[in-house]
């Protein structure tokens, strides 16, 4: 054996003697800081631990599912937000969100890919789908046969590993066992995103972004309002509600160009 | 009887050493090192075993409380001896001829980590008292020398020169050790945590406009109400029926509170472990009993998130690996520091 290959495997083995040090000095205070979603919201409540679809409380907890029977006003006599657990279902999967669009349906985002499943009218769960190429942290909205999502390459490299960093993705869902990617857009560290009035809302790094929805799902950029910080939205009617670093601002989306309405600040 | 025992011993000396010299020229032969004899490596593993005891002594010593903490003197302690450490088991695993090169290399390096550093004193990783620990670790290696008691290791290879690099390595690793064991100073930040009584106490609402946003989270909005999580604290909802002006018209603490939903008038959340259902009527309306809520235990596994807790100096046992259920003590919320400065969910709170 050539003295250079003997330096090279003695090397390699004394790199593996230094991280072995360093991995046994217990030094643990650092690690990744793991952060999960943005601050993900709506009125359906998007990227939430729980959602509520088909009159069920669909809740995750780490690799279950567990569906809920909501008291029903109509129906039943017992104090409102009486909850029973209905039927629970574990996945090979680490749960991070659900989301509920259409009228049965939840997307779970977890650590390796996006669930797709049925809540019937009983509360029995069913899974239909795995989509393995959207990551958990990734906010996403579906409505109709179109679904958004945006994808950024967060400090935490929690959310890293896909290809498609910083990206907005449209798909076709139509078919629900396969999506199908349309349209691609770049942007700077997309966080949430809104749909209304067949206009989406990305918030990014570079402020707010304003596109007009296609027929087919596709998107075309309309605006950009730097001066519009956000992580996230929602939009009710004309009025758009953003998150930001510290604080809520109220803005009129009515016009082309969105109007401050009101702030609240943290601290007020 | 004495034979018997002596035989006990030396049938165990016997089991220790087969079992380490195979383990190590196992790990020799694969790596392609260069032969260990089985006398120097018995040697080289006894004092090997002699001075980490003694570091651990100290080490414990300082953990346990009887060495005392918040001195100089007994914070600087634990590098001192690591630093002794790492000095004599240097020598141990060299040759002979590069013992005088090393020492000088280790006090160089410390000198220059001091220096760099900025303040001779400043009982950071490395200070003065690593240097006198280098210092002290040179005529106790030349005393042990004086007696023949250093192994004499057969290193010839210029790439056998490399394994410095690990105890270099060590050195490191140790004094990084010493330093997440608190700092040097032995000034531990301790943990806060929040009770299950307190977790799971009535919720009060607090009308009117007295709470502050501390942490934006989630958003709600409803029929012109706008519901704002104040992430881990409560639940903010103000009336946003004039955009221009809006006013907050309760404030709901629920400690551990991240995501909301709503449907037929009931609010579900989430605190910490539990699923809270809240009436939203009759909060709307003002007629909110405190405990009303339907309180479901244990819906959620709660992971402390490590931004609690990632910055904290802490002691080596009070380390937070997430929490799975909600035990008695309660659950980690952030850390408080010998100062007195609180951080509380990843966010440093304002001094009173």
């Amino acid at each position: 054996m050539k003295p250079i290959k003997r330096a090279t495997a003695q090397l390699a083995a004394l790199a593996t003697v230094f991280v072995t040090a360093i991995g046994l000095s217990g030094c643990q205070v650092g690690g990744d800081s793991g952060s999960s979603s943005g601050q993900q919201s709506g009125q359906s409540g998007s990227t939430s631990r729980f959602t509520i679809q088909n009159g069920h409380l669909v809740v995750t907890d780490q690799s279950k599912i567990n569906s809920y029977a909501i008291h029903d006003p109509q129906t039943d006599t017992s104090p409102a937000g009486v909850l029973q657990l209905v039927h629970s279902v574990y996945v090979n999967r680490t749960l991070e969100t659900a989301f509920a669009y259409g009228d049965e349906r939840v997307m779970f985002g977890t650590t390796t890919g996006t669930l797709i499943a049925t809540v019937d009218d009983e509360g029995q769960l069913a899974l239909e789908t795995a989509v393995e190429h959207a990551r958990s942290c990734d906010p996403v909205i579906a409505s109709g046969n179109r679904m958004y999502v945006t994808l950024s390459n967060d400090a935490s490299g929690f959310c890293s590993g896909s290809i498609y960093n910083n990206h907005l993705l449209a798909y076709d869902i139509s078919d629900i066992t396969n999506p199908l990617l349309i349209d691609e857009v770049q942007l700077n560290q997309p966080q949430g995103l809104a749909l209304a009035d067949e206009q989406l809302w990305v918030c990014t790094e570079s402020g707010l972004w304003r596109f007009d929805v296609l027929e087919s799902g596709a998107v075309e950029e309309r605006n950009n309002y730097g001066w519009l910080p956000c992580d996230d939205l929602i939009i009710d009617q004309q009025l758009a509600y953003l998150t930001w670093g510290s604080g809520v601002t109220l803005i009129d989306i009515s016009g082309e160009y969105p109007l401050e309405l009101a702030l609240i600040n943290e601290g007020d | 009887m004495v034979g018997l025992v002596q035989r006990q011993v030396s049938g165990m000396k016997w089991m220790i050493k087969s079992v380490v010299t195979s383990a190590i020229n196992s790990v020799r032969c694969s790596l392609r090192l260069p032969w260990f004899s089985t006398a120097w490596l018995w040697r080289a593993w006894l004092w090997t075993a002699w001075v980490l005891l003694a570091a651990a002594v100290v080490e414990w010593g300082r953990h346990d409380g009887w060495l005392g903490t918040s001195t100089v003197v007994t914070g600087s302690l634990p590098s001192f001896v690591w630093m002794l450490a790492a000095g004599t088991l240097a020598a141990i695993w060299v040759p002979e001829r590069y013992r005088p090169r090393l020492w000088f290399a280790l006090l160089a390096v410390s000198v220059v980590l001091e220096w760099l550093s900025e303040s001779l004193s400043s009982a950071a990783t490395f200070d003065v008292f690593d240097v006198l620990a280098l210092l002290a670790a040179m005529p106790l290696l030349l005393l042990a020398h004086a007696f023949n008691a250093l192994p004499k290791a057969h290193f010839h290879t210029p790439v056998a020169r490399l394994s410095l690099f690990p105890l270099f390595a060590l050195q490191l690793a140790c004094t990084q050790c010493v330093d997440c064991y608190c700092g040097d100073e032995g000034d531990c930040d301790t943990l806060v945590y929040l009770s299950s009584s307190e977790i799971r106490a009535d919720i009060s609402p607090e009308y009117g406009n007295t709470a502050t946003l501390q942490l934006t989270g989630k958003l709600y909005v409803l029929d012109g109400w706008l519901a704002v999580v104040d992430r881990w604290r409560g639940i903010h909802i103000f009336d946003v029926s004039d955009p221009q002006n809006p006013t907050r018209q309760v404030y709901l603490p629920v400690p551990g509170v991240t995501d909301i939903s709503i449907k037929d008038d009931v609010m579900y959340v989430n605190a910490f472990t539990d699923l809270v259902a809240i009436d939203l009527a009759s909060l709307q309306q003002g007629l909110y009993e405190p405990g009303s809520e339907t309180r479901y235990f244990n819906v959620f596994t709660y992971v402390a998130p490590d931004e609690f807790t990632d910055d904290a100096d802490l002691d080596i046992g009070e380390y937070v690996w997430g929490v799975s259920t909600l035990p008695d003590e309660g659950v980690v919320i952030g850390y408080q520091t010998d100062k007195g400065r609180l951080r509380l969910y990843g966010q440093w709170q304002e001094q009173p």
